[in-house]
């Protein structure tokens, strides 16, 4: 390589400087502030310290130490059940989504014939009939007052079920076509938005009492993270020659024990680096908590929203002091699997 | 290797010269068959079993007219019975369509802006400098925050008398007391500087990595045949690394369109209805004004709409992608 011009070189030092600053900016302004004391992170007054004078912990004391009636909305009073909350449910909720997702991923990566390239008239097809076939039952459910309760929807839920897998058997005899691989279908759930359909998720899963629950909501996280899982796995799961697999059932293995002898420990920087990525979702994730829970199991990004004190509004020093904390897990997370962070992050898009 | 993607694998016995699964016999219990079932079963039946209820409980209440506040509860809705009222509503409602062409326009403009301002800082971070390192981290820091706290830092960003006011104003050298949150343009700008702020890191990230992997000898073939830095850029760089932007785009884009977090604490969607995206649409009607049959018919059509951009946005995926490095 030839040597590029020193002024070309001071040009872009000085770019990559002013380029990172302004990227740092809004992170530095929230460790500042963890660090300032009341009078330096209040608004009132309307000075602006750009860098604490007085650096205190107090902040920090405040969200972790029980604060007796301070806060007025905050259900907790203290930040540390917010923490076990959002720790418990987000390595719940992405283990869950590993065990199904590499399960589906290894399948559709050897077995599937379904290139998954579905037009979306058949998608919608099939859900149209499915909702005709269905929607006589659910208002027969609702007279007869039993989709209520939790044996209802169970009931309900289980009829649906093979409703969906009979239309599936008579579209695929009428269609010469794919009519539905689990690898797209999957793909376009992640299009849709959550809240859309949070309503009558709350009305199920308050039949089912898991409002409020870890495991109401590591069942909800692991539904909506799963088809990064497959997508991710898959993709790691094809780079590994399947001849492999072939050899070792040839050596005596059943097919579990290939897949799980085999093949599982040569994607397991894979799944390192998909356990980020979802982990870092479920991990970051605000609205289902915030209508899922109420009392007992709010996360970080919720017990956040309601930190307001009576006294003086919003508690700027207190937020920021958990916002830093809530960086902490993340980023010790993607440090231990830093070798494999670039491809689970980017998708399995980049092959190093 | 081949490419990554659902290259059809041939090895279950049921499938014939053509390649097409013969008609499956009445309980076809083969090994491979079991086995390959068993992978991918569980999977479809968690899927299946949270989304089938709600989704007919869904298309059920969005066909009635009832709300919480008409009495009963929901399974009581038939008594409300009114065919597509609720959908005729939601095609004549003007700020259903607003948020569905805001989110598209706030996520066109956010992953656009992602796209331009990550390759460009790739570029920057080609060559060595002194501490790089370091740059690279700070670089990534804003992908690890809480979207909730970045959110709420932005929100104290755009205040008047927060920090940007105060930086503006020491640039000009006089007060300047902008509200951005309470303009309808500004309000906007500043929605969709937090949400690049975010998001840019993951596209540098991405580009880099695309760019770090570019074949050597043909970027220096190109230089000794007396190629321009654009020309180079233009017909050699481009197309090596527009798999990896597309496949970046396609996932940004996907995830830009249920933008809530940043929206919610920002501006709640105001002022007004500036900022509101479908999201914050469907917030507002289920959560504020109680409208439950009308947020469900509401929701059937964004599913309708999502399902058919999906089909389009996801299509370059499904083929085969170049390996790069």
């Amino acid at each position: 390589m030839q040597k590029t011009p020193t002024w070309q070189r001071v040009v872009r030092y000085a770019l990559v400087i002013i380029v990172v600053g302004m990227f740092t900016f809004p992170t530095y302004w929230m460790v500042t502030m963890a660090f300032k004391p009341k009078v330096e992170w209040s608004t009132a007054h309307g000075t602006i310290y750009w860098v604490p004078k007085n650096p205190t912990l107090e902040n920090f004391d405040t969200v972790l130490t029980e604060y007796r009636g301070q806060f007025f909305r905050a259900n907790q009073s203290s930040a540390l059940p917010s923490i076990r909350s959002s720790i418990i449910v987000s390595i719940g909720g992405t283990l869950f989504a590993l065990l199904i997702g590499t399960l589906a991923a290894y399948g559709l990566s050897r077995f599937s014939v379904d290139t998954g390239d579905l037009p979306w008239y058949v998608a919608l097809g099939r859900l149209a009939l499915l909702i005709l076939v269905l929607l006589p039952f659910m208002v027969l459910w609702a007279w007869l007052g039993i989709i209520r309760y939790w044996y209802g929807i169970l009931t309900f839920t289980i009829l649906g079920i093979a409703a969906d897998q009979l239309i599936g058997r008579l579209l695929g005899r009428i269609y010469r076509g794919p009519t539905g691989s689990l690898a797209f279908s999957i793909l376009q759930l992640r299009m849709f938005p959550p809240m859309a359909i949070v309503i009558p998720v709350m009305i199920m899963w308050s039949a089912f009492k898991l409002i409020d629950t870890w495991y109401g909501l590591v069942a909800v996280y692991g539904v909506v993270t799963f088809p990064f899982v497959v997508w991710l796995m898959k993709s790691f799961f094809d780079e590994i020659p399947r001849e492999l697999d072939e050899a070792a059932i040839v050596d005596g293995a059943s097919n579990w024990g290939a897949f799980l002898k085999v093949v599982l420990p040569l994607a397991k920087g894979g799944l390192a680096s998909t356990a980020l990525f979802v982990f870092i979702l479920n991990w970051s994730d605000f609205l289902i908590a915030l209508l899922l829970t109420t009392r007992d199991w709010p996360t970080i990004p919720v017990f956040l929203n309601s930190l307001v004190s009576s006294e003086i509004g919003a508690q700027h020093g207190p937020k920021a002091a958990l916002g830093l904390l809530a960086v902490i897990p993340p980023v010790v997370f993607g440090i231990l699997i830093q070798r494999y962070l670039v491809r689970g992050l980017t998708f399995g898009a980049i092959k190093r | 290797m081949g490419g990554n993607v659902a290259v059809p694998v041939i090895q279950d016995e049921r499938i014939g010269e053509t390649g097409r699964v013969r008609r499956r016999r009445f309980l076809d219990m083969s090994d491979v068959r079991i086995f390959s079932t068993s992978l991918t079963a569980p999977a479809q039946f968690v899927l299946l079993f949270i989304i089938m209820f709600p989704l007919l409980a869904e298309v059920y209440i969005s066909l009635t007219s009832w709300t919480p506040t008409r009495g009963g509860d929901w399974t009581q809705a038939y008594r409300f019975w009114d065919w597509g009222r609720n959908y005729v509503e939601v095609f004549r409602d003007i700020a259903f369509w607003q948020a569905l062409g805001r989110t598209f326009l706030i996520a066109g403009v956010a992953v656009a802006l992602e796209f331009l301002l990550g390759l460009g800082i790739a570029f920057l971070f080609l060559e060595e400098f002194p501490g790089k390192r370091i740059f690279y981290t700070l670089m990534l820091v804003p992908m690890m925050i809480v979207p909730a706290v970045a959110g709420y830092v932005f929100w104290l960003f755009f205040q008047s008398n927060g920090p940007l006011n105060a930086i503006i104003s020491l640039l000009i050298g006089q007060p300047f007391t902008l509200t951005w949150l309470a303009n309808d343009v500004t309000a906007m700008i500043a929605v969709i500087v937090a949400e690049v702020w975010e998001w840019t890191p993951l596209m540098f990230l991405i580009m880099l990595s695309g760019l770090v992997g570019l074949p050597e000898d043909q970027m220096r073939a190109a230089t000794m045949l007396g190629a321009t830095a654009w020309q180079k850029f233009r017909y050699l760089v481009l197309p090596i690394l527009k798999p990896i932007i597309i496949i970046a785009v396609v996932i940004r884009g996907m995830e830009a369109v249920k933008i809530f977090d940043m929206v919610y604490l920002m501006t709640q969607g105001g002022p007004a209805q500036a900022t509101e995206t479908i999201s914050i649409y469907m917030y507002k009607v289920a959560f504020q004004q109680v409208r439950w049959s009308f947020a469900a018919a509401a929701a059937m059509t964004i599913l309708v709409i999502m399902t058919i951009i999906a089909s389009y946005a996801l299509r370059p995926l499904q083929t085969p992608q170049r390996e790069i490095g």
